[in-house]
């Protein structure tokens, strides 16, 4: 079973908190974590995953371009020949008091298969993820 | 006297280096066009008498040497993504002093195998997915390759979970086939050496003997290594020292040559600082970078090009006509010697290369305007902070002008992106030793060290 996640921190984004906080919960949840750290362009969050065969890519976003930042992403991703790839993503998305079931939404759209709301626990998405692999391999 | 002869078979030259490793001086140096086509000993011999000339008769206790000639070694590189696997297999081909000729990244097609077909290397290197990652690409890749008819080297650096695999699957279609460590076994690791050890060793047991450089050998000892891998090493001695002696520090070789210009650096290049960010494919300490569209003879033309042409009174403008000329007499002749007006414009082709390679060569920072502030994405070297530079290379050795052609490799205000040194020193390979130190330092690099900083840091200063 293939557990290699790609973590990062898109854009020109530098919160590195969280991001090392990611690293050590999922690493211990025995996942293999590729983490790319802060400032990271989609591109690069593909190349690592097409390289490594990864199983999905953990986007971060703190400083509300989120938005900007990820928009075309799922396209790359089947570009690049990784379409089945889960995708996530989680900060501070967008800047302003937008509704989050709104800013879920848009992203949702976008292709992302979860979205994270600022404050959410990294358990959380460890479970997300384990759960949503395990459907994975029942689906194929 | 303990003399040494040390000898590169370049291509176009052969040249000869005498050593004394008592006295630790350098006791001649000569030349002569190389002569691969007729029979490798005969430039040799020539090199060799015009240095007897000079320096008399020496009973010689070793003579070794490296070799570029008959195209040098040639290599091709695969990779799964361009910017990652694909770029770690061209840093370790141009480390190991390869020649690039071309380069694969994912599926290897029809084409791409005609290509091949069409001008076999000697040596193919297959690499791509970090281990346990993606494994397909690279088993297509080994299947397609396995259908080539001619003989072929591979050396295999790929994701290890299917290494088995494409070994047996390339020696079944009998292919040589050389199994490496994973060039780059996760993202944020390269192995380098091992490649280029093995790289290096095929030079030596069986590149030099299919290139017609096996007669050489009744004269010499051994082709040790490919000549760009002597001058890396040289430049790794000079700067990082030996066991018991320190080295100089961070520094860049140039080399001008008539095909290529090419830029060694020893230098991390990564310093830290809290508004950068790098990057994530870290270059190694030691690094090699080949412009084969800068050889100030032979692409004369294409540096041209590079140059801007600022305004009507520009030379090149002004000239035109007669710069066109000039450019025909060096295509029919490449290794011709300009004087007076001409050699002018001789100077401006070599700073022109020099200022492209070693731009191409550095790292450069990329900004963004963040909420913090502003803040810098690195790619590539930081070389800002190193203090020397060398030169070395025949259209550099043989102007006037070093000084002029090698401060084009200096910081520029115009480019502040661009991370070249600041505020360097500038010295010469007057001798043209560096070759020689680097096939010395693998019989005592304490000597080749004080000799390498005899030669060029103390009397190849330049003001």
């Amino acid at each position: 079973m293939n557990n290699t996640i790609i973590l990062g921190v898109i854009g020109a984004d530098v919160h590195s908190v969280g991001n090392k906080i990611l690293d050590y919960a999922f690493s211990n949840s025995g996942f293999d974590v590729v983490n790319l750290g802060v400032m990271v362009s989609q591109q690069e969050f593909i190349d690592a995953a097409v390289e490594t065969n990864a199983v999905a890519i953990l986007v971060s976003s703190l400083y509300g371009h989120g938005e900007l930042d990820c928009r075309g992403f799922r396209d790359k991703c089947e570009e690049a020949g990784i379409d089945n790839i889960l995708l996530y993503v989680g900060g501070n998305l967008v800047v302003g008091k937008t509704p989050y079931p709104e800013v879920e939404k848009r992203f949702l759209d976008m292709g992302f298969d979860r979205v994270f709301p600022p404050g959410t626990s990294p358990d959380e998405g460890v479970n997300s993820l384990t759960y949503d692999i395990s459907s994975l391999v029942k689906r194929v | 006297m303990n003399a040494y002869l040390l000898i590169d078979f370049g291509s176009t030259f052969t040249k000869v280096c005498a050593v004394d490793l008592d006295s630790e001086t350098i006791l001649g140096t000569a030349q002569a066009p190389t002569t691969i086509e007729s029979d490798i000993t005969f430039g040799l011999e020539k090199a060799f008498f015009a240095l007897e000339e000079l320096t008399g008769h020496i009973n010689y206790s070793k003579k070794l040497a490296c070799s570029s000639a008959a195209g040098g070694l040639t290599v091709m590189a695969s990779g799964l993504v361009e910017s990652l696997t694909l770029k770690a297999a061209q840093m370790v081909a141009l480390g190991a002093g390869a020649k690039i000729t071309k380069s694969f990244h994912h599926h290897l097609t029809k084409s791409d195998i005609e290509l091949i077909e069409q001008d076999i290397p000697d040596i193919f290197l297959l690499c791509g997915g970090t281990d346990g990652g993606n494994s397909d690409v690279i088993l297509h890749n080994a299947l397609a390759i396995a259908k080539i008819k001619s003989s072929l080297t591979v050396v295999f650096a790929g994701n290890r979970t299917i290494a088995d695999e494409v070994v047996s699957i390339l020696e079944n279609s009998g292919k040589d086939v050389f199994a490496c460590p994973n060039i780059m076994p996760s993202i944020d690791k390269l192995n380098i050496e091992p490649v280029n050890e093995v790289i290096r060793n095929l030079f030596i047991s069986r590149i030099t003997d299919a290139k017609g450089l096996k007669k050489a050998e009744k004269f010499v000892d051994g082709i040790l290594m490919p000549t760009p891998f002597a001058v890396l090493s040289a430049a790794h001695l000079l700067a990082d020292g030996t066991d018991t002696q320190s080295g100089i520090g961070e520094l860049i070789i140039i080399d001008s040559g008539g095909a290529t210009t090419d830029v060694h650096s020893v230098c991390d290049g990564y310093g830290s600082c809290d508004d950068v960010a790098f990057s994530r494919i870290a270059e190694p300490r030691v690094k090699r970078t080949v412009e084969g569209d800068m050889g100030v003879r032979h692409n004369a033309k294409s540096i041209l090009d590079t140059i801007k042409i600022n305004g009507e009174d520009s030379i090149f403008t002004r000239e035109k006509d007669y710069i066109n000329s000039l450019l025909k007499e060096i295509k029919n002749q490449p290794s011709i010697l300009f004087k007076g007006k001409a050699k002018a414009f001789d100077t401006e082709l070599c700073k022109a290369a020099v200022n492209t390679a070693v731009k191409r060569h550095c790292g450069t920072l990329e900004r963004h305007y963040t909420p913090r502030g502003l803040r810098y994405l690195q790619y590539g070297k930081n070389f800002s902070e190193v203090k020397t530079i060398i030169g070395t290379g025949g259209p550099l050795l043989y102007d006037q002008n070093h000084s002029e052609i090698l401060k084009e490799s200096f910081y520029k205000l115009d480019e502040p992106d661009v991370l070249r040194p600041k505020d360097p020193n500038i010295y010469l390979d007057k001798k043209y030793i560096l070759y020689a130190m680097g096939l010395l330092s693998t019989v005592n690099a304490e000597k080749a060290f004080r000799i390498l900083k005899k030669e060029l840091i103390e009397a190849g200063a330049v003001k």
